[in-house]
């Protein structure tokens, strides 16, 4: 086997390239009918006629421009990096606007393969391309794909080898700029000629950015742009100068040349009318009606992730408690050591099973909420946001990382990378640990279920509609405190609406329950033996519960939830477990109001989520149960949120503020709640 | 027979939530999740 070739996956966001990328190397990454799922590269490995070749996933971008995080970093991955090909994938059934992309990736002057993606939708639309003529016109290899479909794979996979290997030869055709500009071109490759930065550059590219006044590539070749005074030579001798600057006339002189490429490649039919996804636009993102449409859908998630999980929670129920008797009688009969049965049935099986019983809720969820995000929908909720979003200074953009916060806040953190502004994407930082993450929902299952009996959905309904009134609020104050900023405008495509698949829902449902079913296994099985540790035991040995370390520990904090209603040491010890994981609060309850007085005095018998009924007589009321489960949303998601916060902002400071700051939130709230909904007499 | 089946059963339990929490700690503080596969986040 000789050297591995490596190829980089570049293309619009929606392209399908993350697909394309399952697609070559049999990755489950998660795919989105929506802009920005990829915000970090990924990369693979697969063998093709005996060949090596590493698979770069890099994020969606519309060009190479630095607007924004994820340009750059595709941008910097293709010229320092130099793959040995660049792999675009382009829309099939949008390819004007993808074909602006590809311009830039071949000006760059690295070896580029397009696929033509999504094929099937582009003939449904009626389009006719040739692709040979595509080929030609663009100077590289064209090859039409369904990525969706695994169609034209092979065939792509042999053109890249190709490619790579030189045995076809990529003869790019330049975009014609235009005399005036062409001429600048030219003199400013003279300058850049002897610079030592600009070595790893293509010269006409990099010319093109200087003209552009890319501040990263004149900041990275330490070009001083007024010793050129390229901008105003340009402006006395272009007849358009008058109305547009440099940039604008190079994006138009591109777009140009794109529409040449399209009208000799491409047959479209004359469109009459609105298409169907048009019309179905006109009622979802009506200006009046786009809110209460997305209200209610999303109460129609919660009732269906209530009504129909709910059947499936006393069957996981039973089982659990089934297993629990049957271990704890099969120890006992082996003479182990009581405090050892103890540890297995009241710590492990209480702790994971109260957790696990939950599993049938999250894949609802999930169900619904991929759905909606498979089919268009969630995208499209973006733009309906964008007027309430305005009016706190942030862009509709900035609400799609905040809805990603609907499944975990850590990829939705790393989202805020497709916004342009920093204070924009730092706001969005901090708001969007607000957004109720999958991990909460036990949490208010639990709560719901023994407090709230019949009203749980409508519950949990208002919980998550309290994350986005909290988060869109605290954008609103950093708005017009910390992160004073422009406002940048807000253009967003919309993608088509699809069917959502089996395959693909399932698979987005899959990813969850896998991740749910794992932190059982890991965490939430370390959370629930050290709380059975710190229940059952203090400094002088074994102790009864209420003289035990977690005890001792719950109660120097408790004060602090009195006046929210849970100032009693167990719902404190249980938030503290919750930083490691949200659904270690569950656990920890489970173990907390599972075990009796002592290690292995068991308070309930029967199912092992018997601990339900102790948590009814626990002190909790439907008021404080109701500010608790506000304070577990509002309070920090987990440890790791906080690590990917310092990471996306470089900074302790900001990490710190977060944790900071966002217990603040949770306790004024929980406290408004508590205390208002005292005097107004719930 | 019972004090050696607990030590048994004891040790490999207690080993491994002591390598499940370090190892989650771990995973967390580099911003990964213990247990999603979905974003991408590298260990």
């Amino acid at each position: 086997m000789s050297k591995s070739i490596t190829i980089a996956l570049a293309g619009n966001p929606n392209s399908g390239k993350t697909t394309l990328f399952n697609a070559f190397t049999g990755a489950r990454h998660s795919v989105g009918n929506w802009a920005g799922v990829t915000v970090e590269r990924k990369e693979g490995k697969i063998e093709h006629n005996n060949e090596q070749i590493n698979i770069v996933d890099l994020p969606g971008t519309y060009s190479l421009s630095p607007y924004s995080l994820e340009e750059v970093v595709a941008r910097n991955y293709i010229v320092d990096e130099s793959p040995d090909v660049v792999l675009n994938i382009v829309d099939a059934s949008n390819i004007e606007r993808n074909l602006y992309l590809s311009t830039q990736l071949i000006e760059l002057g690295k070896p580029v393969v397009i696929a033509l993606n999504m094929m099937d939708v582009a003939e449904k639309k009626g389009h006719k391309i040739d692709c040979k003529k595509l080929s030609e016109l663009l100077g590289v290899p064209v090859v039409p794909v369904i990525a969706a479909q695994k169609k034209g794979i092979q065939e792509l996979l042999n053109t890249i080898l190709e490619v790579a290997k030189g045995k076809i030869s990529c003869t790019p055709s330049d975009v014609d700029y235009g005399k005036e500009i062409e001429v600048k071109i030219k003199e400013t490759i003279e300058v850049l000629k002897d610079n030592i930065h600009a070595h790893k550059f293509n010269l006409r590219w990099l010319a093109l950015k200087v003209l552009e006044e890319d501040e990263v590539i004149l900041k990275t070749i330490k070009v001083d742009l007024s010793k050129l005074q390229l901008q105003e030579q340009i402006a006395v001798t272009s007849e358009i100068a008058l109305k547009d600057d440099l940039g604008s006339m190079i994006v138009s002189r591109k777009y140009t040349h794109i529409a040449k490429i399209i009208s000799k490649a491409i047959k479209k039919p004359k469109v009459a009318g609105l298409s169907t996804s048009d019309k179905v636009d006109k009622i979802l993102i009506n200006r009046w009606l786009g809110l209460p449409i997305f209200a209610a859908l999303m109460y129609m998630v919660f009732g269906f992730t209530f009504n129909i999980g709910n059947i499936f929670l006393d069957l996981i129920d039973g089982s659990f408690a089934a297993l629990g008797e049957m271990v704890g009688a099969s120890l006992e009969a082996a003479g182990t050591a009581e405090w050892l049965n103890s540890l297995i049935v009241d710590g492990i099986i209480s702790g994971i099973g109260g957790v696990l019983t939950f599993v049938p809720n999250i894949a609802f969820l999930f169900i619904a909420l991929g759905i909606l995000e498979d089919s268009g929908y969630m995208a499209r909720v973006a733009f309906i946001m964008d007027r309430a979003m305005r009016r706190v200074g942030l862009s509709g953009k900035a609400f799609i990382p905040m809805l990603m916060g609907f499944g975990c806040s850590v990829p939705a953190v790393m989202g805020t990378r497709t916004l342009e502004e920093e204070s924009d994407r730092l706001t969005t930082i901090l708001v969007t640990p607000f957004m109720s993450c999958g991990a909460r929902l036990p949490i208010y299952i639990l709560f719901a279920g023994v407090f709230f009996p019949g009203k749980e959905g409508v519950v949990v309904y208002s919980l998550y509609m309290l994350g986005i009134l909290v988060a869109v609020l605290a954008a609103l104050t950093f708005k017009k405190t910390l992160f004073k900023g422009e406002e940048v405008p807000f253009i967003m495509e919309l993608p088509p609406y699809r069917m959502p698949t089996i395959r693909g829902t399932g698979l987005h449902v899959w990813e969850k329950v896998k991740g749910y079913i794992l932190k059982a296994g890991t965490v939430i099985f370390a959370a629930s033996l050290i709380i059975w540790f710190l229940l059952g035991f203090n400094l002088s040995g074994v102790s009864e519960m209420p003289q035990s370390i977690g005890a001792s520990i719950g109660k120097v904090f408790a004060p602090i939830f009195t006046p929210l209603g849970f100032g009693n040491w167990q719902a404190t010890l249980a938030l503290i477990t919750g930083l490691l994981a949200k659904e270690a609060v569950v656990s920890s309850m489970a173990v907390i109001y599972g075990l009796g007085e002592t290690v292995g005095s068991a308070a309930v018998d029967g199912d092992v989520v018997g601990f339900i009924s102790t948590l009814k007589t626990s002190g909790f009321t439907q008021l404080s149960a109701y500010a608790f489960m506000v304070f577990t949303l509002l309070y920090t998601p987990c440890i790791a949120v906080v690590a990917v916060i310092k990471r996306e902002t470089n900074s302790w400071r900001w990490a710190g503020f977060s944790m900071v700051y966002q217990f603040v939130v949770a306790w004024v709230v929980a406290l408004l709640v508590y205390q208002v909904g005292g005097l107004l007499g719930f | 027979m019972g004090t050696f089946l607990t030590i048994i059963i004891a040790v490999p339990i207690i080993r491994y939530g002591i390598y499940a929490l370090v190892k989650s700690i771990k995973q967390e503080i580099k911003g990964g999740c213990s247990g999603c596969t979905g974003c991408g986040v590298k260990d």
